[in-house]
């Protein structure tokens, strides 16, 4: 029985390693902003390699109080940020994180952001899993 | 009866003469690309609003009279859409010549003014070019201009006093220099014909 439920166990951390695996992640940047400014957008494409859907649920970075993910839609010219809960990963398509669509929202930088650093960013999956990503700060 | 008769070629030429007068009063029409124009006659005289710019000067009707504005109303914690507005007007704003510039003001006017004041807008705008002016007031005196100019703007309803978004409108308002609202430029917006449209317009 034991042996039952610890193959069980290792097979399904492996599916889901695998899933995590199968998440590309490309292009990632934060848009460089004054200092005056609590917050900043984070940019990237996410791309689902794998034939099963996965959802981002969660972001965080050491560099922010915390993240948040958005999509800023515009209807009749008005612009809205509207908060999302998940990032929908469908297979084998591309999300694109990017200026005036969905972005992470990353709320009060914990550090100065020159043009050139890298921040690091952690996503985390629906299965509890995570990922690290580089973001660069560009203007 | 006769001198009626005889009246109509007089109101027949008159008809004649004030079309042609019309065409010649338009001797310069102006090919705009990507503003939607209100022309002289519909060009809006603004109400009186009071707004006070980051030098700590007002910014009224007769502040506005004697060059070209054009307004962009958003907010600084606005880091997604706001940015690529400023990057737009401080990439068009290198690409004009000195008369250009020094004939047209480009203005950020806040609508988040609990959040905003003087000195972050006076931060904010001059990072992306050091000619860009802010503005901002009450929320009653910014309404005066968004309610004359059409520009819709809310704070959605949050919980948290400190962090909640402002929907806005993403259009331009241009006044002419006699500070009368006569143009605009909607989303989206392409840089390249916004600037072609100022430099014709300013330049006229």
């Amino acid at each position: 029985m034991k042996a039952v439920i610890i193959s069980t166990v290792l097979l399904f951390s492996t599916l889901i390693q695998a899933d995590n695996s199968q998440i590309q992640f490309e292009d990632g940047w934060i848009k460089h902003l004054p200092p005056v400014v609590p917050m900043r957008a984070g940019y990237l494409t996410i791309e689902n390699k794998g034939k099963t859907m996965n959802r981002i649920v969660a972001v965080q970075s050491p560099a922010f109080e915390w993240v948040e993910m958005h999509e800023t839609i515009m209807a009749d010219g008005i612009m809205k940020m509207v908060q999302q809960d998940s990032i929908d990963l469908y297979p084998e398509k591309k999300v694109l994180l990017k200026p005036g669509g969905k972005h992470l929202m990353m709320m009060k930088p914990k550090q100065s952001m020159a043009i050139g650093d890298t921040i690091e960013v952690i996503m985390t999956f629906a299965d509890g899993s995570t990922r690290q990503v580089q973001l660069e700060v560009k203007q | 009866m006769n001198k009626l008769l005889a009246s109509i070629p007089v109101v027949i030429a008159l008809i004649l003469g004030l079309a042609v007068a019309s065409q010649w009063w338009q001797p310069n029409v102006i090919e705009l690309k990507a503003a939607t124009w209100l022309g002289e006659e519909q060009a809006k005289t603004l109400p009186d609003f009071e707004l006070t710019d980051h030098h700590g000067q007002p910014l009224t009707p007769q502040t506005i009279q004697g060059k070209w504005h054009l307004m962009f109303f958003g907010y600084t914690h606005c880091p997604d859409i706001c940015p690529d507005t400023m990057q737009l007007f401080s990439g068009m704003m290198k690409g004009f010549d000195k008369e250009t510039l020094e004939n047209l003001q480009v203005t950020f006017i806040s609508v988040d003014p609990d959040r905003d004041n003087l000195e972050n807008m006076k931060q904010y705008v001059t990072y992306f070019h050091p000619e860009i002016l802010s503005a901002t007031g009450t929320m009653d005196q910014i309404n005066v201009l968004t309610g004359a100019t059409g520009i819709l703007h809310y704070k959605a309803e949050s919980d948290d006093s400190e962090n909640y978004e402002v929907a806005h409108s993403g259009t331009l308002i241009l006044t002419n220099p006699q500070g009368r609202f006569i143009g605009l430029f909607s989303p989206p917006l392409d840089p390249r014909l916004i600037a072609d449209d100022l430099e014709v317009l300013v330049n006229s």
